[in-house]
């Protein structure tokens, strides 16, 4: 996806938000093709907000939507992880709403993004939680994780913000860093 | 009928063939095919062509749908090979998995293999120090192994024959303990890798940090251009396999010189079962292969047998080569083969902090790092072990970035890292001593060509013991004469194998009693069969060992189409 589009996209979705705030993300909603992790439509959107509640896309800047980000946490999380981490993971995320529910009062998500930031703030801040709550931690733990090198591995970050050079040219051993970009 | 087969067996024929199309068998064939023989290689994987085999090559790191990481199934299936540092998403075609053909571990050992053309060259780290005479002399003077059957001044020309087709990046650097070669420019060290050259040379006599010698083309020359290999362009993809055949690889050179020649007969999918000894003749003939794909049975003959096959590969080949002459494995008179195997000890790093030249960076990437070589028992013993240590040193600039917060937060934190200190490290690379209690053997078992599987024995000693303690200690000195701060030492316990630098089981020496192959690399039993690959080591010392491994398949090839000349083969 290139820049143009992303930023088209991400004002898509931000309209599609402003109309649809239950997250439904309209008819063409498709479930990512999984090995492991049982995730249902509904869950699926659950995650795709969270992670848009991590990394939002904004009018400047695509955020986790408009770069698909939920999609690489799911094969992240369904490829790259033991059993035990992708169980916990989808407890988690089915136990989310209720917990929130129970022990912040809210429900998620909420039209606002700051809202949303709050209850998530909230939500990894509990303390106490009993072993059948925790898991909802931990996959808040993991979303944010896989979100961040997700955003840091995407094409945006990599052509964008910090080109990465597949063909980088000499080794420069020593130059001065005031005012270089930082990689 | 009959006429067919003697047809047959015609075209079955070569001047010599090459089991193995790696690092040393590209040589042999390279050398051989050159001279005017023809030449077969065989090789048990499939073939891998220059640039057209390379998938991954070009991609971008988003294009990957992991972001570089291995499956969670692969690592499970293939417990051994994943532990490799360059067995990654974008390179683990390139690699064995763990089920073919599986070995038995008496003693813990990470064997990694690349059963292709070109085998583990197209995946090696690409350095390239030469041995001095303080390695050669090293068995001898301290008493252990036995001694090597050849000097420096051997291997020398043959270091620069190969130095010059590969194409070393290096300087010359006046150094006793590494004897300076065929270089183009060197790539060059940063202000803070310069800086602990100078704060060590001035502090420590005999230490010295210079640009690890490497091979990658910074400035091709007309040989280079000739194999169709340009410039490095320091994408350090390396291992996904050079478009621009920037670093050394048989695929990229060795092999389509060869082929060139028209001399070369390349056969990939051929497992070499065993060598074909005949008692009449005193000598092998040639050599049985198994199809890989069909599981045929076919056989080939050759007056000149060079055996590439990896270090443990031709050690397994060997004494799976059974005669009434040889019950024990070919040339196996004295009971050694598979014995005195060894490796590099490579379990010890060492990482710091420095915060001199803030204002400094560097830009772009480098294919090598800063070398420290061997400074312990080189003149004289001088420690309470033997032998001793190379190492790596490199630094780079530290990016601090914080990953904290949510939303809006969050991205302008990703987006705004700042320098921070700079990260030095180094990690050892050990001789280790060759004893008859590491060793490899064959097992009852067999693998799908009915091979009996290899049952590896090797394990470290209080040698290495002390040594890797004796690393921690002299770097964690030189580190803080440098001023470094947070300094951290580490210890892997990384099994024997994983430095992908085993050796020996076929060691060369001067008396047939106690060593297998003679100083031109031949069994001194049977006289037409050359090893040259990692399987000849008499003793290990620090350096990588490929640039030896194919200054010696040149020198024993040579050597061969001489001998073929006198009529002596």
């Amino acid at each position: 996806m290139d820049r143009r589009t992303a930023l088209k996209q991400s004002a898509l979705m931000a309209g599609a938000f402003a109309l649809l705030p239950s997250c439904n993300f309209g008819p063409d909603r498709e479930l990512v093709a999984l090995d492991n992790l049982q995730i249902d439509l509904d869950h699926q959107d659950l995650l795709a907000k969270v992670i848009e509640t991590i990394i939002p896309s904004t009018e400047a800047e695509p955020g986790a939507e408009a770069l698909n980000l939920y999609r690489f946490v799911l094969v992240m999380v369904d490829d790259c992880e033991q059993k035990e981490t992708q169980q916990v993971f989808v407890d988690g995320l089915k136990k989310f709403k209720a917990l929130l529910k129970d022990k912040v009062g809210q429900s998620f998500p909420q039209k606002e993004q700051q809202a949303n930031e709050e209850i998530l703030t909230a939500a990894t801040s509990l303390e106490g939680l009993s072993a059948e709550e925790q898991p909802v931690q931990e996959f808040l733990a993991i979303a944010r994780r896989y979100t961040i090198q997700g955003y840091m591995g995407s094409k945006h970050y990599l052509t964008e913000k910090f080109p990465y050079q597949l063909v980088p040219g000499p080794y420069q051993d020593c130059v001065n860093s005031d005012g270089l970009i930082v990689m | 009928m009959a006429n067919f087969n003697i047809d047959s067996e015609k075209n079955r024929t070569y001047d010599a063939i090459v089991i193995g199309s790696g690092m040393s068998g590209g040589w042999a064939a390279k050398e051989l095919t050159e001279k005017g023989l023809k030449t077969l290689v065989l090789e048990r994987g499939r073939n891998v062509e220059h640039i057209k085999d390379y998938p991954t090559t070009t991609m971008m790191p988003w294009e990957f749908e992991h972001n570089g990481k291995v499956e969670q199934k692969v690592i499970d299936e293939n417990p051994i090979v994943s532990k490799c540092y360059a067995f990654r998403e974008d390179t683990q075609h390139f690699f064995t998995r763990d089920d073919v053909s599986p070995y038995v571990q008496e003693k813990p050992f990470d064997w990694i293999r690349a059963y292709q053309v070109g085998g583990k060259s197209l995946l090696w780290a690409r350095q390239t120090q030469r041995w001095s005479d303080f390695d050669f002399e090293g068995p001898d003077r301290d008493g252990f192994a036995t001694d090597w059957p050849i000097r420096y001044q051997d291997i020398a020309p043959w270091y620069s024959h190969v130095e010059k087709f590969v194409g070393i990046a290096g300087d010359k650097d006046g150094l006793d303990n590494l004897p300076d070669g065929e270089f183009l420019p060197a790539l060059e060290l940063n202000c803070v890798e310069k800086y602990f050259k100078e704060k060590l040379e001035s502090q420590f006599k005999g230490r010295n940090v210079i640009s690890g010698r490497c091979a990658h083309l910074t400035q091709p020359q007309e040989i280079h251009l000739q194999q169709g290999r340009g410039q490095c362009q320091n994408r350090v993809l390396c291992q996904r396999g050079c478009p621009f055949g920037g670093y050394f690889s048989a695929n990229s050179s060795t092999i389509p010189w060869a082929a060139k020649t028209g001399n070369l007969s390349l056969r990939p999918d051929s497992v070499v079962h065993s060598i074909i000894y005949d008692e009449d003749k005193g000598r092998a003939t040639g050599v049985r292969v198994i199809d890989a794909k069909t599981k045929e049975t076919i056989e080939f003959y050759a007056p000149v047998i060079f055996v590439n096959a990896g270090a443990l590969n031709t050690n397994q080949l060997l004494l799976n080569s059974k005669s009434n002459r040889f019950p024990e494995g070919l040339g196996n008179d004295n009971g050694l083969l598979g014995k005195y195997i060894a490796f590099h000890i490579y379990r010890a790093r060492i990482s710091a902090e420095y915060d001199g030249f803030l204002d400094k960076t560097t830009v772009g990437r480098r294919p090598t790092s800063g070398y420290i070589p061997r400074f312990r028992n080189v003149y004289r013993q001088e420690t309470d072990f033997l032998r001793g240590y190379a190492a790596g040193f490199s630094a780079s600039r530290r990016i601090e970035r914080s990953y904290d917060g949510i939303g809006e937060e969050l991205r302008q934190n990703l987006l705004n890292p700042e320098w921070g200190v700079w990260r030095v490290g180094s990690h050892m690379m050990g001789e280790t001593i060759p004893k008859e209690t590491n060793y490899i053997n064959l097992t009852s078992d067999s693998d799908e060509f009915g091979i009996p599987l290899l049952n590896i024995k090797v394990d470290y000693d209080d040698n290495d013991e002390k040594m890797i303690l004796d690393f921690q200690e002299q770097f964690t000195e030189m580190y803080e004469k440098a001023g470094f701060t947070n300094i951290r030492t580490t210890d892997s316990h990384q099994a024997p194998g994983l430095d992908i630098h085993e050796m020996g089981g076929v060691r060369m020496g001067k008396d047939p009693k106690i060593s297998l192959l003679d100083e031109h690399h031949r069994l001194h039993a049977c006289k037409n069969v050359f090893v040259t690959d990692g399987a000849c080591m008499t003793s290990t010392s620090t350096q990588n060992p490929s640039l030896t491994y194919m200054a010696f398949a040149a020198r024993a090839a040579n050597f061969a189409v001489e001998e073929g000349k006198k009529g002596n083969v």
